[in-house]
Formats: C-alpha cells, structure tokens, sequence
C-alpha cells in the first residue's frame, strides 16, 4: 500500500493540472467573488421621495423624524411634478405625498417588498408623532407631567441584542463554500488516474504481483485524501491571510476537512469504476459538483430554493460541510467537539439511513439545524 | 514446468480459447504466434490470473494457478503489451516501484535495481524521467520492471511491438541473457524473425485453438519440400493448370505438391511440351512465415504493421 501510496503523492505533485484544478481555479474563484461580492454592506437602507403638496403646522416635525431614521434615505423633490409621471419614469419606485393631513404612499407595483417595509416605517413614525401631541395636549391641561408621562408610557420596552461579536460578510460564505466545492473536482483526476492505469496495462501488471488488489485501491484512495486535505488547508489558510476569515476551532476544521476528503475521494472512486471514458467522468464530476453546490447553496443562498430543494440539501455532503465551515459554533469546547466527532462518525457508519438523523443532533449554533 | 490442460475461455457467448493444451519445459523460450483476435493475449491472461479460466487447469512448478497463485504469482513476471510506467517518474522511481510491488526486500532493492539497469542496458539513464527515454528504451525498462524479483517464469505479451529495427534488436539482446539465465519464458509476437532467433518451441494459435506446436526446426522440417518454384511468365501459367492452383512469388510461381519429386518431373515436360525455357526451378523450404501463411491463410507481416 505504501508502493502505491508515495508513487501517487510523487506523480500528482508533478501534475500542473491538478495543481490548476485544485488550487488555481478556487484561488481565482474566491479572488472574483471577492471583490464583486467582498465590499458590500450587509445594511441596507430604503429610499423614499416626499413631495409636499399642502403643509401643516406637523409636516416639518413629520418630515424631521422620518430623517433621524437610519434605514431610510429621505430625498424631497420638487412639488410641481406629476407624482405619477416620476414613478412611471422609472426615476423613483416610493413617493410620499403629503397633502395637509393626508398622507399617501404611491409606489412601483415590482416594490412591494419596500413599499410595505416603508408603509409601517411611516405608519410607525405617525403613530409617534400623535402620541407626542396627545401628550404634549394633556399635559397642559392637566398641568400633572408625572401623570401624563405614566399614562403614555409604552407597555413594552424593546431591545436588540446581539449574541456574537464577529461580522458576518460575503466573504465568510464565499471561502468556505468553493473550498468545499472545489474539493470535488478531485474526482477529475481519480477518473482519470485510475482509466489511464486500466488503459495503460498497469492494472493488469499489478493483478499479476503478489500484491493484493486492496493495495492498490487504498495507496491510491489515501494518496488522493492527502491532497485534498493539503487543498482545504490551503484554500482556507488563504481565506484567512487574505480576507481574515475566522477560522475557530481547528481541530473540528481538521476533523471536518478530513471527512470531506474522504468522502469527496470515495465519490471520485465511486464515478472511476462507473464510468468507462475520461469524458463521461468529467461530466459526471461537473454535474455533482456544480449540482452539488447550487442545491447546497454555494452558489446563492439556500432560502432562495424551493422548499424541497432545502430539505433535500441535507443530504448532500456539500451542504454539510459548507455549513459546519461558516459556522460561529466552530468555537466548540472539548465536549460539542467530541459530539461532533460522534455525529460525524455516526454519519459514516449509518449512510444513507441514518444520516438525516444524525445530521439534526449537532451542537447548537453550528449551522445544520434548520 | 508449465502445464496447460483443456483450457478454455469465453467473453459472454463467443469463446476465444478452445479446449487448449499445451506443455512448456522449464528455461525454454515458448513462442506463441497467431493474428489479431487468435486468443494470445487471452491465453497469457489466462496463464498469468488476469482472467480465470472457464474450464480446465494451469500447473506452474506443478502447483495449480486456481489454488496456489500467491505462491506462482511471486514466481511470475508478465510484461504487458502496453508500456506501463509513469512516464512523469524517473527510471529508478519506476524500478524502486515495482521492486515494492513484487516485495523485494529493501535490504537488496538496491542490488536488484542496479543488476536489472545493467540487464537492461540503462545504467546511466537511472535519474532520466520515463518520457524522456526512447520508444525502445522504455519497452527495456518495461521488461526490467518485471525482473526485479528475479521471476522463474516470463510472460511477455509483444514486447517490441511499434519500436524500431535497431531497438528491437536490443530487446533481443535483453532476452537472449534472460533465457540464458535459465528462465522460461513466454514469448507472444507477430514478428515471425523474433520468434525464429528466440523461442525454442513455436505455438500457431488461431480461433483460439492450437493448429501447430513444436520446435521451429521441426515445424519447417515437417512443412519443407512440399513445393516447387518455378521461373514461368503469366501467359504460360495456362499450360500448368493441371499442376494445381500455383501462388506467385518473388521468382516466379510456387506450385504446392505432396509429391515435390513427381511435380518436378510434370513440370520439366510441361515446359518442354511447350518449348518453354527454364531459367529456375527449385524445391521450395518454407520459412515459418510461409507456414504459417499456409495454416491460417493470413500473413503474419500484415498482422504485424496492422
């Protein structure tokens, strides 16, 4: 097993298409993905146009508390123009109008999302404003402020909270998810290895040595599980020099890297006896790697698919990994660590049967429980 | 030493080896002949455990290839027609290999790797990586590969096919010293000459069956003196059609005859019948090649350049 294990090591260390698939093209993935998807915000704020037609003695503090809101970006324009001309233009999709005490919110048909975010938003703000002037109105008539401040106090006092430091960006998805994706593309070269071996006589070479045949599937089968550990380790010790990505827990992004190998390289050894040309290995290999990670939402996020598209994604080692990598919960102490490795453990052992089980008893916060 | 017994093989319904028996000595050098899709390589398969038989049985060293075969297989050394190395290694990787896979003890591997470099005539190509070597270069490190283990038995399946006269003519040499060396060997080819210069014993395989088998020397005896050549243009060959049916050769026509004797003396009066000079007029000795023609109706060069 050795003989066959070193000869693969030297071989694929001097093979510059492996070294493209399995680094290069990931590598150059990543740096695209980056800095298309690397410098955005993850807040996002909302866009309202007012227009004044008629205004009150309360259109300036309305208009005034609608700026102190974060979220939404307030642009008065000009009262002469048509409200419905702007937004058939296409120039503005929201338009509040205020005429005296009316207020109305016209909005493009394809915002709806917006309209309605931006609908309770002023709803909310106007609610407020009647209470400071109701209050404001008792006040001076009952001449009382304790009282009248007790009798509008709000019921209920609302805060957020948040329970981790670390930020969340585009980047923290998209070094751990091709990392996992590219992991597959192992199995291009396990094709390919094995049907040159074939093609070549050497399988029938070594059918006729003293050797076991078991030597040979697993020096290879090893050999090829090393290098895609040396690619993950690699791929994210790139992610965290580059873009600082947290890594956590490494002895669970070993144990986890490791099981990935395995399992990716066990797929490649899989495709390799099934298929009986270097092409339909490829193909096959796209097809689960891509299909793989568009289903396990390496490519957009997860809730954009259909809802047994989700549930079917546990399923596929892909979503797994991907999941466990981006996680916060890869800062595990000793005993989630250990879980962990029981969970992993019980996935091999009962596949397929019990892998959905098993999948649903990971520590909380790692990413697997929907 | 080798004893082939009723074997027989089949893929799916077409059976490529016919009930084939054979008998090769201990350090003899056993050519086997036969066109494309004859069933050699499915024979040496066969022989080497590859494929397992349908039917009968192989002793090697009298021990039975279905029930002792890691005992035969540390024994055996099959040379594939393919060149099977990695041609990104060096050559003393390939050996160093190879010398892992037939459990060559590390305590002799380098021994062993440099007495086969020597065998092979590549001692200073030791550090060259494999796809740098020439065509016929590689085909002795392919050989060499094989040796490692010191095997008592070789099975080579064409082991010059597509090198160059030259190249060839070193492969000879590297298995002219095996066969002096005391090992038996199997030798597949379609180069009729290589198997002439080498083997001791000649097997023609055709359909899977054996239509001939012993020593060269023998089969031509067995064959010689059966035809006569004769030197005749093309417009007279109307005068001889009683003679047979002639086949045309380098000096004119070859007529087939039990009787050489009795053909010559037709001939002679054929020709004098119809005042036609005789310039040549020999009994033909066939060449194994025109044997096997004769057998199989096929020729083997052809096969060869196919």
């Amino acid at each position: 097993m050795n003989a066959h294990f070193s000869l693969e090591l030297k071989k694929m260390l001097r093979d510059k298409g492996l070294v493209f698939w399995t680094l290069l093209l990931p590598i150059f993935f990543i740096v695209i993905f980056a800095s298309i998807f690397g410098n955005q915000s993850s807040t996002t704020s909302l866009t309202l146009h007012v227009v004044v037609t008629d205004s009150t003695t309360l259109t300036d503090p309305f208009i005034e508390q609608l700026q102190h809101i974060d979220t939404i970006d307030l642009e008065q324009i000009d009262s002469t123009h048509s409200t419905n001309e702007l937004l058939e233009s296409g120039d503005i999709s929201t338009l509040l109008e205020i005429n005296g005490e009316q207020l109305t919110l016209h909005y493009d048909g394809t915002q709806e999302d917006t309209a309605g975010a931006l609908y309770g938003i002023i709803d909310n703000v106007s609610q407020q404003l009647h209470l400071q002037v109701s209050q404001q109105n008792v006040s001076n008539a009952v001449s009382e402020e304790a009282f009248t401040d007790e009798w509008f106090a709000a019921p209920f006092q609302l805060e957020a909270v948040t329970i981790d430091d670390q930020s969340v960006d585009a980047i923290t998805h998209i070094v751990p998810g091709y990392a996992v994706m590219f992991t597959f593309f192992i199995c291009i070269s396990m094709v390919s290895s094995l049907l040159k071996d074939l093609r070549q006589g050497m399988i029938s070479r070594l059918a006729t040595s003293p050797k076991h045949p078991l030597h040979y599937l697993l020096g290879k089968w090893c050999a090829f599980i090393v290098v895609v550990l040396l690619q993950l380790v690699i791929l994210l010790s790139f992610g965290w020099l580059v873009y600082d990505v947290q890594i956590g827990n490494l002895m669970a992004i070993f144990t986890l890297s490791l099981f990935l190998s395995m399992t990716a390289t066990a797929i490649g050894l899989l495709i390799s006896m099934a298929v009986r040309s270097e092409n339909s290995g490829i193909a096959t290999t796209q097809v689960l790697a891509l299909g793989g990670a568009i289903v396990s939402g390496l490519w957009m996020p997860i809730e954009f698919m259909p809802n047994f598209v989700q549930q079917a994604s546990v399923f596929f080692p892909q979503y797994c990994s991907s999941s466990i990598f981006r996680s916060h919960g890869i800062k595990w102490n000793t005993c989630e660590y250990f879980s962990f490795i029981s969970d992993i453990a019980s996935v091999y052992n009962h596949l397929p049967s019990n892998r959905s089980l098993s999948l649903s008893s990971f520590p909380p916060g790692c990413g697997l429980t929907r | 030493m080798i004893t082939i017994d009723q074997v027989s093989k089949s893929y799916g319904k077409k059976q490529v080896i016919k009930n084939v028996s054979l008998s090769i000595p201990e350090g003899s050098c056993f050519g086997l002949v036969g066109p494309n899709g004859a069933g050699k390589s499915t024979l040496l398969k066969v022989i080497t455990m590859i494929l397992s038989a349908d039917h009968g049985e192989i002793t090697i060293a009298g021990e039975s290839t279905e029930r002792n075969s890691a005992k035969i297989k540390q024994q055996l050394g099959y040379v594939p027609q393919e060149i099977c190395l990695e041609e990104t290694l060096t050559v003393e990787d390939n050996l160093k290999f190879f010398s892992q896979v037939y459990n060559v003890p590390s305590s002799i591997q380098k021994e062993r790797i440099d007495h086969v470099l020597k065998t092979i005539q590549l001692e200073d190509r030791k550090k060259t990586i494999v796809k740098q070597l020439s065509g016929g270069m590689q085909r002795r490190l392919n050989i060499g590969c094989t040796l490692l283990h010191d095997p008592m038995l070789l099975i080579m399946d064409e082991p010059t096919v597509g090198v160059d006269p030259n190249s060839r003519n070193e492969i000879y040499n590297v298995v002219k010293t095996l066969i002096k060396s005391n090992k038996t060997v199997i030798y597949s080819s379609h180069y009729m000459e290589e198997i002439e210069k080498l083997c001791d014993l000649v097997c023609f395989l055709n359909h899977g069956e054996v239509i001939d088998m012993d020593s060269p020397q023998t089969i031509i005896q067995n064959n010689s003196t059966k035809a006569v050549e004769v030197s005749i243009n093309a417009n007279d060959l109307k005068h001889f059609q009683h003679l047979g049916e002639p086949k045309e050769s380098k000096n004119g026509y070859v007529f087939p005859s039990d009787d050489p004797l009795q053909l010559i003396h037709q001939l002679i009066e054929t020709m004098k019948e119809h005042r036609i000079d005789v310039h040549h007029l020999q009994m033909v000795t066939p060449s194994l090649e025109d044997i096997y023609l004769q057998k199989t109706g096929q020729s083997l060069s052809e096969e060869g350049q196919s």
